[in-house]
């Protein structure tokens, strides 16, 4: 039973090592922005970059959690051309795709995903999250690894988001990594970016 | 020059390891990355090499290498020995990306003991071959053990180890593979570097990976990560130094190696980092023939004359 | 589209038989056949060509418990002949191979193709490999030795 009619990479490797350049960069340089050149065709509630991580990241070993509010055709695509598992539990999750975070009622607490545990932090869920842009939301100055002195971000999150992350990194080093996720643009966020503060003014 | 992928030893993946290992290793280097200095278990593969040769650091190389790399070998600073004139070989045939010998032209630079001296800069990957990742090996031989000691952050056993040092020879002897902390969380074994690099890793623009192929565990530092190298407030941590120059280009701030040169004790010291020597002897000439100055520096000894080459 | 026919895979069994036939031909053997379909109809590919593991298991005597051999270089692609699907899976490291079986699979599902492709590709094939066997067979067979002392096992 073919569950989808819309193709994967057309050039699985190089398309798969770009992307993961581009996830690599972001998540090691917190706050910046970075746009892997992909050509891709991604099925409907998901973005081109966002399904393009999905194919770089995913395969038989990852289960993943997706936010109920996002259509059919997102489980059916990634199931046909990852081979993912699925659960229901974001306790289990190795990856969440969240495609709206302003639909609160769908969405776990960050705290709810899997967090690692003291000996293996690392088998904690890394996040995919959509968001707008990377400009019309709440301003936050961020530092910690990666990030020189410090550096202003304001990506379209609400502020519960922002107030469930300080938890998150003060868990550290448990807690989950995001990758936030425009159009065709990626900013990383792991768990060791502290928010210094919650305004544009701020001197460090 | 960018060599055309068509060219390729024919019935290998890009970069020799299957797309579902490279995926694996790919997902746990962001965990390195969002965890600095914590060591993360990875499927790690048989390479057509043996272990010790750098399999660890060739699969990192493999998962991140893309077409338009530009790919630097070292092996203790030289990139013309057996070890790195071989890597570099196998990336050639099997990704056909473009090698280079300057620090500063290549994006990925794999390194067997030794951080080049040319500063790194930003959007460069350092990729370290590390034949035992465990700081606390030799003091707790249980992984289990150690284990729970990174855990609860339960370092103490390394300060008395580093305490009997100054004990036994009033100062710290470990010369190589000093241990640091990483980000005021992780101990991590630099690999073997010489304690001489270790500031070196302190605040880096560059992204630096650390791969184990036998013991199948990877780590990784952030650019800009906070790397302290443990010592006391009374002790503080040192470099070494020499009070010697290279024989060839002069250098007094490099990694300089000792070479025994006849039997009767004779010997110089010359720079570890055959990419840094070179470009300052070729400065100098380029300095020297405009300036027509005769160069009077001491003379080498005869096995070294016509450039210094060493390989 | 219309001629898709559901009707003429009268059971799994088949195609199952002609995806065996695909992916054991020689790549040449496959090209030369394929080359013998005319104007073939354009595809695209909704999995490109892609190789990898696969873990090969057994069961002891057919009916013990599942086992692991060992693993196998795999390669497998998936092409869309709008609106047919079709899958090829062989062993080994050719994209090429895996392609044309994916395009066969393919055709075989249509209406318009499936005799020709029958015809043309899968029943010399099949013949070919038959005769493969049977060669081998009698190669074995010629080898066997028959004992005055001993009843043999069978």
């Amino acid at each position: 039973m073919v569950t989808t009619t819309l193709p994967g990479f057309s050039e699985p490797v190089h398309e798969a090592q770009r992307t993961f350049k581009g996830l690599l960069d972001a998540l090691s340089h917190p706050g910046q922005l970075y746009s892997p050149t992909v050509k891709i065709i991604p099925p409907e509630g998901l973005t081109p970059i966002c399904a393009s991580a999905c194919l770089t990241l995913l395969d038989l070993e990852t289960i993943v959690w997706l936010q109920p509010t996002l259509p059919n055709t997102v489980k059916n695509w990634l199931g046909f051309h990852t081979g993912c598992q699925f659960s229901e539990w974001p306790q289990d999750a190795t990856f969440a795709i969240i495609g709206d975070m302003s639909s609160q009622s769908s969405l776990p607490d960050l705290k709810d995903f899997n967090q690692g545990s003291a000996e293996d932090p690392e088998h904690s869920t890394t996040m995919l999250i959509q968001v707008q842009d990377f400009t019309s939301g709440i301003a936050q100055r961020l530092n910690g690894p990666g990030i020189l002195e410090s550096i202003e971000i304001a990506p379209n999150l609400p502020k519960t988001f922002w107030d469930q992350w300080t938890r998150n990194h003060h868990t550290y080093p448990q807690g989950v990594d995001c990758f936030l996720l425009s159009h065709n643009t990626v900013m990383g966020l792991p768990r060791t970016a502290k928010v210094l503060a919650t305004c544009p003014q701020i001197t460090h | 020059m960018i060599v055309s992928t068509d060219n390729l030893e024919p019935g290998f993946n890009f970069a020799y390891l299957d797309e579902q290992t490279k995926r694996s290793i790919r997902r746990s280097l962001l965990k390195a990355i969002a965890i600095p200095g914590h060591q993360i278990p990875f499927g790690s593969r048989e390479m057509p090499m043996s272990y010790g040769w750098g399999t660890g650091g060739i699969q990192l190389t493999a998962s991140i290498i893309g077409k338009n790399d530009k790919l630097k070998v070292i092996d203790q600073g030289a990139d013309d020995t057996t070890n790195a004139v071989n890597i570099r070989r196998f990336f050639k045939k099997v990704c056909g990306v473009s090698t280079t010998e300057k620090t500063a032209e290549a994006t990925i630079i794999q390194t067997r003991h030794r951080i080049p001296e040319t500063p790194l800069r930003a959007g460069q990957t350092m990729v370290y071959q590390v034949p035992i990742p465990e700081p606390l090996r030799w003091l707790e031989p249980s992984e289990v053990e150690t284990r729970k000691m990174h855990a609860l952050s339960e370092y103490g056993a390394m300060y008395v180890r580093l305490y009997e040092d100054i004990t036994q020879y009033g100062y710290i002897a470990t010369a190589y593979d000093y241990p640091v902390m990483v980000n005021d969380r992780y101990m991590m074994r630099p690999s073997p570097i010489p304690r001489f690099d270790n500031p070196k890793l302190h605040m880096s623009e560059a992204l630096q990976i650390f791969g184990a192929g036998r013991e199948k565990r990877l780590y990784a530092l952030p650019p800009y990560t906070s790397v302290k190298s443990l010592d006391f407030e009374d002790y503080p941590f040192t470099i070494e130094s020499w009070g010697k120059a290279c024989e060839f280009c002069g250098a007094t701030n490099s990694y300089l190696d000792e070479v025994v040169v006849d039997n009767h004790g004779g010997r110089l010291w010359i720079c570890s980092d055959t990419d840094y020597c070179s470009q300052r002897q070729s400065a100098q000439r380029q300095n020297a023939a405009a300036v027509s100055v005769v160069n009077t520096s001491s003379v080498s000894p005869e096995i070294f004359k016509n450039g210094g080459n060493r390989s | 589209m219309t001629d898709v026919i559901a009707d003429v895979i009268t059971s799994i069994a088949e195609r199952q038989r002609w995806m065996g036939t695909l992916a054991k031909a020689s790549l040449p053997d496959l090209e030369k056949q394929v080359g013998k379909l005319g104007k073939l109809p354009a595809y695209d590919f909704l999995r490109s060509p892609e190789t990898g593991l696969a873990m090969v298991r057994g069961k002891a005597g057919g009916v013990g418990d599942l086992f692991n051999l060992g693993e196998i270089t795999l390669t497998r692609c998936v092409v869309c002949i709008d609106p047919i699907v079709g899958f090829g899976y062989v062993a080994g490291r050719s994209h090429r191979h895996a392609e044309l079986a994916a395009l066969c699979d393919g055709l075989l599902q249509q209406r318009g193709w499936y005799r020709l492709v029958m015809a043309s590709v899968i029943e010399p094939l099949t013949q070919q490999q038959q005769q493969a066997v049977a060669q081998q067979q009698r190669q074995t067979a010629s080898t066997q030795v028959e004992f005055f002392t001993m009843r043999r096992g069978e």
